[in-house]
């Protein structure tokens, strides 16, 4: 079962370093932070769909476009009500929706979706050995790393086994769907009870597994997985650095924000 | 912690179970992009009860990892944090206010529960909407309440009856916290009670204040003077409520 978004491809921003991808990533996320007005955030928007196109990750766009779209109206919705602002264009339930809100409410609901995308860019191109990499490299102790890899892999283990579980009661004639909220809530005792019961033998085992191969010996660790900077890291990183300095420079001269 | 394997392993399963529970019901988003409907609001508060800290890892790795799946952004820091705590607190609290078997038996030990429940709920949200009205995503208003009762009352209907399941078998293998870390979780004596008093306050007063800020009922003088009112409330809601933040973290280190 594919739950994760990593995409397979042989492109360039998927052969950038780890400790590249998790720099930009962090840059990415402060760049739309920085200015809010939609006209200022609108080049980020094209540049994300350059990387998206470059990458090949933009087949995720599908599996992902409705919540796209159920967020940029959900935030857009909800600071049009909360945003004060002057002008009024019309009143709604004793709300008063002004202009300033509206342009507000999508600048903020542009905002969320450029960050939403550039969450989605990275986890297309980036493998998790990269990102525990990419982290370790950055200061993560490596216990930590492992321990977050480890459990990155028992996820769809564990979806799995919950999925089995789901089918076998539905087959001695248990329906999820039926009853109150707090009817069905319970119902949920019956997969996760035997799910915890499955991690739980496992848990030993693994823990056994670990030591037998010198996990925790104190020795210094060595990782299969090779990296090297190119000269296309130095690009990433500029073209991150970039936005984060254009948008100050703009926030600066008091554009690119709202009101 | 991070040097006993077995503690790193049930980490490990903490987080994929929290994660494994969370992303199938990504798809019932009750603020979309930043929480939804979560069954699995239950684990953190059994794992804790039962793994201690290894629980507060796992439960902000499993909230990052299911941020994974959609809706990671710099917001995610904060959930790392409100979940970690959210792991953290029902062992922490659990063991300063009863030498008790987590398992609810009496009407003392539900209420104990009930309160532990309440309490991690309460910072948790607290937290995390602190963290996204400061970065001004949305408002601590909307945001804490909802996520203090989607916690609160998943973990209140699930957490007793899969601690009468799991608890005597966790116990059975070895795997419980005080057999693993051998007593060194926990702090003693009175700073204990002295902790419980600043988390409660901290958290519940937290919670109350702002509440009180983003609606804009109190306004900061010192925000205003400052010139730094935005319409988000960033400034209001980050700065104002900075004590109560501090005396969450006073108290989780006492206790």
């Amino acid at each position: 079962m594919a739950i994760y978004l990593y995409l397979d491809r042989e492109s360039p921003i998927h052969r950038l370093h780890p400790v590249t991808k998790v720099s930009s990533l962090v840059l990415l996320f402060i760049a739309p932070m920085l200015v809010i007005h939609p006209v200022v955030l609108f080049p980020f928007l094209l540049f994300l769909l350059g990387v998206g196109v470059t990458s090949g990750c933009l087949t995720n766009l599908r599996r992902v476009w409705p919540f796209m779209v159920t967020l940029f109206t959900f935030t857009f919705l909800i600071w049009c009500f909360f945003y004060g602002g002057q002008r009024e264009v019309f009143r709604l339930a004793g709300l008063r929706i002004t202009q300033e809100s509206m342009l507000f409410g999508l600048g903020m609901a542009l905002r969320l979706v450029l960050l939403f995308f550039v969450g989605l860019v990275f986890l297309s191109t980036t493998r998790i050995e990269e990102l525990t990499a990419g982290l370790q490299r950055l200061g993560l102790p490596y216990i930590v790393g492992f321990t977050l890899s480890l459990a990155f892999r028992l996820v769809p283990v564990f979806m799995d086994s919950a999925l089995v579980i789901v089918q076998a009661q539905r087959s001695r004639g248990l329906d999820f769907g039926r009853g109150g909220p707090l009817q069905r809530l319970r119902k949920y005792l019956t997969v996760i009870i035997p799910v915890f019961m499955t991690a739980l033998r496992k848990a030993d085992g693994m823990a056994v597994a670990l030591e037998a191969r010198g996990f925790r010996a104190g020795q210094e660790r060595t990782s299969c997985f090779r990296y090297s900077f190119s000269r296309l890291d130095g690009l990433a990183l500029v073209a991150a650095v970039s936005f984060n300095v254009l948008y100050l420079m703009l926030r600066h001269w008091g554009m690119g924000l709202v009101g | 912690m991070w040097g006993n394997t077995r503690m790193v392993v049930l980490t490990a399963i903490c987080a994929s179970l929290y994660a494994a529970i969370l992303i199938p019901f990504k798809v019932i988003p009750l603020i979309p992009g930043v929480t939804e409907f979560r069954p699995a609001n239950a684990v953190p508060i059994v794992c804790s009860l039962m793994f201690g800290p290894a629980a507060a890892w796992g439960s902000g790795f499993g909230n990052f990892i299911g941020d994974f799946f959609g809706g990671m952004g710099p917001g995610s820091l904060f959930g790392f944090l409100g979940n970690f705590f959210y792991g953290l607190i029902p062992y922490k609290l659990w063991g300063a206010l009863s030498s008790r078997e987590p398992v609810p038996r009496g009407p003392l030990s539900w209420l104990l529960l009930a309160y532990v429940i309440l309490l991690s709920s309460t910072v948790c949200g607290v937290t995390i909407g602190w963290g996204l009205n400061l970065l001004g995503f949305l408002p601590f208003s909307v945001l804490a309440s909802i996520i203090v009762t989607n916690n609160s009352v998943v973990a209140l209907v699930l957490s007793p009856l899969l601690l009468r399941a799991l608890y005597p078998r966790v116990k059975g293998s070895g795997l419980h916290y005080t057999d693993l870390l051998e007593g060194r979780a926990l702090s003693a004596g009175r700073a204990r009670l002295w902790g419980v008093l600043l988390l409660s306050l901290g958290a519940f007063g937290g919670l109350a204040w702002g509440e009180l800020i983003s609606l804009g009922t109190v306004k900061l003088r010192l925000i205003q003077e400052l010139g730094m009112t935005t319409a988000t409330g960033a400034f209001d809601v980050g700065l104002g409520m900075l004590p109560a933040i501090a005396l969450i973290v006073l108290g989780l280190a006492l206790l």
